[in-house]
C-alpha cells in the first residue's frame, strides 16, 4: 500500500505529463465503453422491450423489419395498411387461431402530439395485453400500471360497431347526413387519452391535460385535429419500453379523424374493409408464433413479422459495424498505453538519481520495480475508471436524443461486469506497459548515481 | 565489529580497468568513531558502499556485526543495509519530492519500521521541530544535513556512514553537524565511519584510517 503512496507521490511531481497520459487513456477507454454501452443496452433494450409480442401482422408491401420498427419501436411511419377483417380473424376465430394465439391487438399509427406518436387501438390493449393472466408463464407482456387516472373504454364489440359504422361511411352516398368538419364528429367518450411515462414527465401532462393530435409524424406533422381535442384520463408507470414514449387513443376516435377515413380510401378498399396499421399477436409457446408466420405466408392479406428475430438480424449486421468500432477504439487503448511507456521511459533518466538514494536507504530492487509499475497502473486505472464514468456521463446525456432517434431507453446509470473486466483489462496494460521502465529503474547503478557529480 | 580483508574493486570499461578501491586489513571495533582519509580518488566513497553493500568487490572479504556481508543475495544485502547501517551522504541526497519527515519517514518503511525511532521525534531533536513539512528545496544546507542525519539514524543503526558529512560547511555549521551526528550515535551505541577530507574533522574521532593514495592505478 505504501508503495502505491509513494507511486502517486511520484506522479504528482510531473502532473503534466501524468494527467495527458491518464487524459489519453481515459478516452481510450471511453470509447471501448460506449460502444459497448450503446451497443449491448440497444440489443438488450430492444429484445426487452418487444416482451409479449411474438408476432406482428403488417401489410404485405413492408418489410418485416420495417414493421417491426414502425409498430413497435415507433420510430418508423406506418408503411402500409391491412384490412381490418385480418385483426377479427385472428380475434375471433377462436376454431381456426385459438391453439396459437393468446390475444390480438389493433393498432392504427399516423399521428403524434409534439414529436410523440399516438397510436389508437382497443381498450384490451390494457385489459388483456396489459394485463396478462397468471397462466401466461411464457411470452409474457410487461403488466401495464397507471401511475394515475385509468385507461379508457372502446371495447371490442364497439370495435366491430364503428368498424360497420365506417364502412357504411365508405359506400356511395353513405357520407350524406354526416358532418366531418366540425368537433363533435368524434364523440366525447372517445376524446380520452392514456399516455406513457415518458410523454407525462417529458411534457408535462398530467390527468386532465388536453391534447390535440397533429396528422403525421415529427416533422412531417401536417394539420392538427382541432375536431379531437382529447383528455389524458391515465398515466401508465414507467416499463422502460417504447410504451413509455407513446399515447394511446381509441381506435374509434382516430378512424373518425379527419383524413383517416378508416385509414384507407373514402372509396372500399379491395377487401371491402376498413383498415387499420398492424395486429400485434401475442401467442401460445412453443410453436404459436410458427403457426402464424407459416400460415401469413401463403396469404395476401398480410405478412408475419417476428420482433425478436428481426431485431436480432438487424443487430447482427449493426454488431459488425460495432464490431469494427470496437476494433479500432482498442487500437486507441493500446497506443495510449504506449504512451504511458514512452512517459514513464523518458522520465527515468531524470529519475535515477531518486532510485539509487532509495536503493541506498535500503529499498529493494523489487520495491523500485513495484513504484514504478504501480505508477502504470495508476494512470492506467484512473484513466479506465474515468473513461467508464465519461462514457456513462455522455450515454446519460445523450439518452433523451438516442430515445427520440432509436426509440429506445438508454441508461448511464446501469453498469455491466464488462466494465470492470475493461477496467482490469486497461490496468494489466498499465502493468505491461511500465514493465520495461520498471525493470530498468531497478537496475540502476546505485555508486554512479549517488555520485555527487550526477 | 567491522572486518575487510583484501578487498579490491576494479572499475572495466573496455580493455581499460581502474582500481577504484584497494584494502588490505581493515578492522574497527564496535562504538568506535573512526575518520577514513585520503587523496581525492584513493576510494574513499567506494569503501563506504562495498561496507554497506551497494558495490560488490571483486575481491575480498567484509563482515560487519558477525555478517559476511557478499555471502548472502542482494535481497538480504538490502535488507541488511536498511537495518544495519545508517548513511549520510556527500550532498545529503535528499528526496526532492519529499518533505523532511517524508525523508526520514521512508528510511523507516524500507527497513520495514521494526527498529525504527519515531521520524518526527528524531527531527525535532536535531532541532527541525517547525520545519517537518518542509521540501528539501525550503530549507538551509545546515538544515537540509540535519535532515541526512536524522534519515541515517532512524532505523537505529549499529553502524552508521558518513560521505563528507561537513563538506561545504562553514566550521560553524560544521561543529554543529558532526555535534548532532556523535552525540545521537552514542545514544545508539553505533559505529561510525566518516570520510573527510577536514584534518579538523578527523582530529575529533577517535582515530584515522589512511587509505593509500594511488588513485585510478591501471592495472591491464
Amino acid at each position: 500500500m505504501r508503495l502505491l503512496r509513494l507511486a502517486a507521490r511520484n506522479l504528482k511531481q510531473r502532473p503534466l505529463t501524468s494527467v495527458l497520459t491518464t487524459v489519453s487513456i481515459m478516452f481510450g477507454a471511453a470509447l471501448v465503453s460506449f460502444l459497448w454501452l450503446v451497443a449491448g443496452q440497444a440489443e438488450r433494450r430492444y429484445v426487452t422491450s418487444s416482451r409479449g409480442f411474438n408476432v406482428v401482422i403488417g401489410p404485405k408491401e413492408s418489410s418485416t423489419l420495417d414493421l417491426v420498427l414502425s409498430t413497435i419501436y415507433m420510430i418508423k411511419p406506418a408503411q402500409g395498411v391491412i384490412p381490418l377483417s385480418v385483426y377479427k380473424e385472428l380475434h375471433s376465430d377462436t376454431k381456426k387461431w385459438g391453439r396459437h394465439v393468446r390475444c390480438a391487438i389493433p393498432v392504427a399509427s399516423g399521428d403524434s402530439y409534439r414529436g410523440f406518436p399516438i397510436v389508437a387501438t382497443s381498450d384490451e390493449w390494457f385489459k388483456v395485453f396489459g394485463r396478462p393472466k397468471p397462466s401466461w408463464k411464457t411470452n409474457r407482456p410487461p403488466e401495464m400500471r397507471f401511475a394515475a387516472g385509468k385507461e379508457w373504454d372502446f371495447t371490442h364489440e364497439e370495435l366491430l360497431a364503428e368498424a360497420k359504422f365506417q364502412e357504411h361511411l365508405k359506400e356511395p352516398g353513405g357520407h350524406e347526413g354526416h358532418d366531418h368538419g366540425h368537433g363533435d364528429i368524434v364523440p366525447e367518450k372517445w376524446r380520452k387519452v392514456v399516455i406513457g411515462a415518458g410523454v407525462a414527465r417529458e411534457i408535462g401532462l398530467s390527468l386532465g391535460s388536453k391534447i390535440v393530435p397533429a396528422h403525421g409524424v415529427g416533422d412531417a406533422s401536417l394539420h392538427h385535429h382541432d375536431e379531437a381535442e382529447c383528455e389524458v384520463v391515465g398515466v401508465l408507470e414507467p416499463l422502460g419500453t417504447p410504451i413509455d414514449r407513446t399515447i394511446y387513443m381509441p381506435l374509434g376516435a382516430f378512424w373518425r379523424l379527419k383524413g383517416h377515413e378508416a385509414i384507407g380510401s373514402t372509396t372500399k378498399n379491395q377487401y371491402g374493409d376498413v383498415e387499420i396499421s398492424a395486429v400485434l399477436l401475442n401467442t401460445r409457446p412453443p410453436i404459436g408464433f410458427q403457426h402464424v408466420r407459416r400460415a401469413f405466408g401463403r396469404r395476401i392479406d398480410g405478412i408475419a413479422a417476428l420482433p425478436e428475430t428481426e431485431i436480432r438480424s438487424l443487430f447482427k449486421v449493426v454488431g459488425n459495424i460495432a464490431l469494427a468500432l470496437r476494433t479500432i477504439s482498442f487500437v486507441v487503448l493500446w497506443v495510449a498505453s504506449i504512451g504511458v511507456f514512452l512517459a514513464l521511459y523518458s522520465t527515468m533518466s531524470e529519475r535515477r538519481r531518486d532510485v539509487a538514494i532509495m536503493r541506498s536507504l535500503g529499498a529493494r530492487r523489487l520495491q523500485i520495480f513495484g513504484i514504478v509499475v504501480f505508477e502504470a497502473v495508476l494512470i492506467t486505472a484512473t484513466g479506465a475508471v474515468l473513461g467508464v464514468g465519461l462514457a456513462h456521463a455522455i450515454a446519460q446525456s445523450l439518452s433523451g436524443w438516442l430515445l427520440a432517434e432509436t426509440g429506445v431507453p438508454m441508461s448511464g446509470v446501469a453498469f455491466g461486469i464488462e466494465e470492470l473486466w475493461l477496467i482490469l483489462g486497461v490496468t494489466v496494460l498499465g502493468g505491461v506497459a511500465g514493465y520495461l521502465p520498471a525493470y530498468q529503474a531497478s537496475r540502476t547503478d546505485v555508486a554512479r548515481y549517488l555520485s555527487p557529480d550526477r | 565489529m567491522i572486518a575487510l580483508r583484501d578487498v579490491q574493486k576494479i572499475y572495466r570499461r573496455g580493455e581499460d580497468a581502474v582500481v577504484a578501491l584497494s584494502v588490505g586489513d581493515l578492522s574497527v571495533e564496535r562504538g568506535e568513531h573512526v575518520a577514513v582519509v585520503g587523496p581525492s580518488g584513493c576510494g574513499k566513497t567506494t569503501l563506504l558502499h562495498v561496507i554497506s553493500g551497494l558495490v560488490v568487490p571483486d575481491r575480498g572479504t567484509v563482515v560487519v556485526g558477525g555478517t559476511d556481508v557478499f555471502a548472502a543475495g542482494e535481497a538480504a544485502r538490502d535488507r541488511f543495509r536498511a537495518r544495519t547501517i545508517g548513511y549520510v551522504h556527500q550532498t545529503f541526497n535528499l528526496l526532492a519530492a519529499y518533505t523532511a519527515l517524508e525523508n526520514v519517514a521512508l528510511a523507516a518503511y524500507f527497513a520495514g519500521g521494526v527498529h525504527g525511532a519515531d521520524a518526527g521525534d528524531l527531527l525535532r531533536k536535531v532541532g527541525l521541530a517547525d520545519r517537518l513539512q518542509h521540501r528539501p528545496s525550503e530549507l538551509s544546507v545546515g538544515q537540509q544535513q540535519r535532515v541526512a542525519v536524522a534519515r541515517a539514524l532512524v532505523n537505529r543503526p549499529k553502524l552508521l556512514l558518513a560521505d563528507e558529512p561537513t563538506g561545504n560547511q562553514d566550521p560553524a555549521t560544521a561543529r554543529q553537524t558532526l555535534d548532532a551526528l556523535r552525540s545521537l550515535a552514542n545514544e545508539i551505541e553505533a559505529t561510525i565511519i566518516c570520510v573527510t577530507h577536514d584534518p579538523k574533522v578527523a582530529e575529533t574521532l577517535d582515530r584515522a584510517i589512511e587509505l593509500p593514495g594511488s588513485p585510478g592505478e591501471a592495472v591491464a
